[in-house]
């Protein structure tokens, strides 16, 4: 922590800014006793819930830190734009296509919004020939996913979508153009993975992904085929 | 106990907006210099900092992830969105930091300076230089006037004969032109 304001003390004007959130924060933060009163309220809210759900429906609450557990629920949450998984069963049981391919092109950035024409917002399109299906089919062995063009490159994202890369996807067909296939949940993470070697990493490092990316392709063949 | 992290603290945030600052800790100067690499220009990239940051404050309660990187990852996806904007609008968006009252705070020569460094933009320009002849003439002698010689807009609207703000749209769109070759240099993936 003190590296950070060591660092950042470097730059003032993020200081500045820093202490513009501070006040924000400090105008919009209980007082410490209403907190703990708030928090004591979500306690025995959560309780009582707990109690009369697990009474009603006799739930067991399993842990769902491991990768391969058996999906129960829907999605676990909402990420900026779209489902995040908590499981590998969960998410193939969510995924019409699962593949391993080698991407043999990349198709010039295609239009989808043009509000300013100079300026358009674009999707490339990834042409992929499938080496195995672990979930669905694919009879022409090649499949083209279409995803936005800034969906990957950013820090902490590995760029997938070049020729020769090796990859496991995880897709659904794209509701808006057929024959298009899309990654099965709309934010991109946990779908996409490279393979280099023995290794396969998470194109982005969310908790699944990378508990994904520590499995074999065997072991996650494995559990795809085993989910429902 | 171990520390907490970005993203525990973020998810903290919801509740308890204080933490926020422990998130803006760990992610501000990375971003700064992330967002100074794509645009070349230390104000705007502070202007998207501060947006991005003010967006992620807004939308906190939102985010639903455990691990750093998913923390990161929301904040960069907030951050990617906002140079799509300004790549198409020419300027940087101001709409959550008007709905926060925040004023994004104004840079000086040491300032600009610093931020150059930190995001190491000298080293880039020398890539771009070569790369600029891809461009169209009114492109190329816009960004090279801005990246290589580094005048301000209304220096360049001046030279060219422009208004300011065709200044800062014709090197917006140059830079969008480029960003394939900006996003291939692996230094600019550095910055993480």
């Amino acid at each position: 922590m003190t590296d950070h304001v060591e660092k950042r003390r470097r730059i003032s004007a993020l200081d500045e800014l820093r202490a513009e959130f501070v006040r924000l924060a400090r105008a919009e933060s209980p007082s410490p006793s209403s907190r703990r009163l708030w928090r004591l309220g979500v306690v025995l809210a959560g309780l009582v819930l707990v109690a009369i759900g697990a009474a009603a429906a006799g739930i067991v609450l399993t842990s769902d830190a491991d990768p391969v557990a058996t999906p129960q629920e829907p999605p676990a949450g909402f990420a900026a734009s779209g489902p995040l998984y908590e499981s590998l069963p969960q998410l193939a049981a969510k995924t019409d296509l699962v593949i391993v391919g080698t991407v043999e092109d990349v198709l010039p950035p295609r239009v989808i919004e043009a509000e300013d024409p100079e300026y358009p917002t674009r999707d490339l399109d990834t042409v992929v020939r499938v080496d195995e299906v672990f979930k669905g089919s694919a009879p022409s062995g090649v499949v083209t996913v279409t995803t936005y063009e800034l969906a990957f490159g950013w820090p902490g994202s590995v760029e997938w979508r070049e020729s020769g890369k090796r990859v496991l996807l995880f897709l659904s067909p794209s509701r808006e153009t057929s024959g298009l296939h899309i990654l099965a949940n709309t934010n991109s993470s946990q779908t996409a993975y490279v393979i280099d070697g023995g290794d396969i990493r998470a194109t982005v490092a969310d908790s699944l992904g990378q508990r994904v990316a520590a499995l074999s392709l065997p072991e996650i063949r494995e559990a795809v085929r085993a989910a429902p | 106990m171990s520390p907490e992290t970005a993203a525990q603290a973020l998810r903290r945030s919801g509740g308890e907006p204080e933490a926020f600052s422990r998130f803006y800790d760990d992610h501000a100067e990375t971003l700064l210099a992330y967002l100074a690499r794509r645009v070349f220009d230390p104000e705007v990239a502070l202007d998207l900092t501060a947006e991005t940051f003010a967006q992620a404050y807004l939308g906190r309660r939102r985010f639903r992830g455990s691990t750093d990187g998913e923390a990161a990852a929301w904040l960069y996806r907030i951050a990617s969105r906002q140079i799509a904007r300004y790549f198409r609008k020419g300027k940087a968006e101001r709409k959550a930091l008007r709905r926060l009252g925040i004023e994004t705070p104004r840079l000086d020569e040491e300032q600009r300076a610093r931020i150059e460094e930190l995001a190491e933009l000298d080293a880039l320009r020398s890539v771009l230089r070569v790369e600029l002849g891809r461009l169209s003439p009114p492109q190329r002698e816009a960004l090279e006037l801005r990246i290589v010689e580094e005048l301000p807009y209304s220096e360049i609207a001046k030279r060219l004969s422009i208004s300011e703000q065709t200044a800062r749209a014709r090197v917006s769109r140059g830079l969008r032109a480029l960003a394939a070759v900006l996003y291939a240099i692996p230094e600019a993936r550095r910055h993480v």
